[in-house]
């Protein structure tokens, strides 16, 4: 299935404000953040740090995506 | 998207804003009767980073997960301190030297309580909403934000 991300601050100059991706039904976000490491290289100090949201909602590592689900790559927060 | 709509969907978020933050309002609306302190936080624009010179700073968030989490951290420092009144605001966009990004008021019954919630809340703030800061410098580099 074709998976929207949408992305951030540093991931933004990473990857652009979104970007498209194929996964297979059942992927997990550890399997995304995998495949997103492997799509660029140079993104992996800064993947492995990010946590990963759905939605609205911060998710763990196992979560399986769903179709059509909005998947958010966030990078250690720096607000205040 | 347009910086025009982006904007007008931004406005609706009760804790993010893209407005200039009106601290004496804020300060205004916590007063309480019962409160015997009342401490006001704000997170302004640092001129430097590390002594490197800072012209401004450009903040980003995930609006609607940002807002969320707000919410939640407050209503847990309510809960946990028994406070009279808590909120804050975290201001995004284009922010210049001086000017506050982000701002926590608290009041209880005593200034212990006040102060700690109020610290309670800011870190919290910090550390795990999803609000980025750009830092824009004076010899036209920038660089997206590491927490300190």
């Amino acid at each position: 299935m074709k998976l929207t991300i949408n992305t951030y601050a540093a991931v933004k100059e990473l990857f652009g404000e979104s970007f498209e991706m194929e996964i297979e039904n059942g992927s997990t976000i550890d399997e995304l953040r995998e495949k997103i490491v492997k799509i660029n290289p140079a993104s992996e100090g800064i993947i492995n740090k990010c946590r990963f949201a759905i939605n609205e909602s911060i998710v763990n590592g196992n979560t399986p995506i769903k179709e059509a689900e909005n998947v958010h790559i966030i990078p250690p927060s720096s607000g205040g | 998207m347009s910086t025009s709509s982006l904007r007008l969907a931004e406005d609706k978020f009760e804790f993010i804003t893209y407005e200039p933050i009106d601290i004496t309002k804020m300060i205004h609306t916590a007063q309480h009767p019962g409160a015997g302190g009342v401490v006001l936080f704000c997170g302004n624009v640092r001129n430097n980073q590390a002594g490197r010179p800072v012209k401004y700073l450009v903040y980003e968030s995930y609006s609607p997960l940002a807002d969320k989490m707000i919410k939640d951290i407050i209503q847990t420092a309510v809960q946990n301190w028994d406070l009279l009144y808590a909120s804050s605001i975290h201001r995004i966009g284009k922010i210049h030297i001086s000017d506050c990004a982000v701002a926590v008021v608290t009041a209880h019954t005593h200034r212990k309580e006040a102060y700690a919630a109020n610290q309670y809340i800011i870190d919290r703030i910090k550390h795990e909403v999803p609000v980025w800061k750009c830092e824009f410098f004076e010899d036209g580099t920038h660089e997206w934000g590491q927490n300190c």
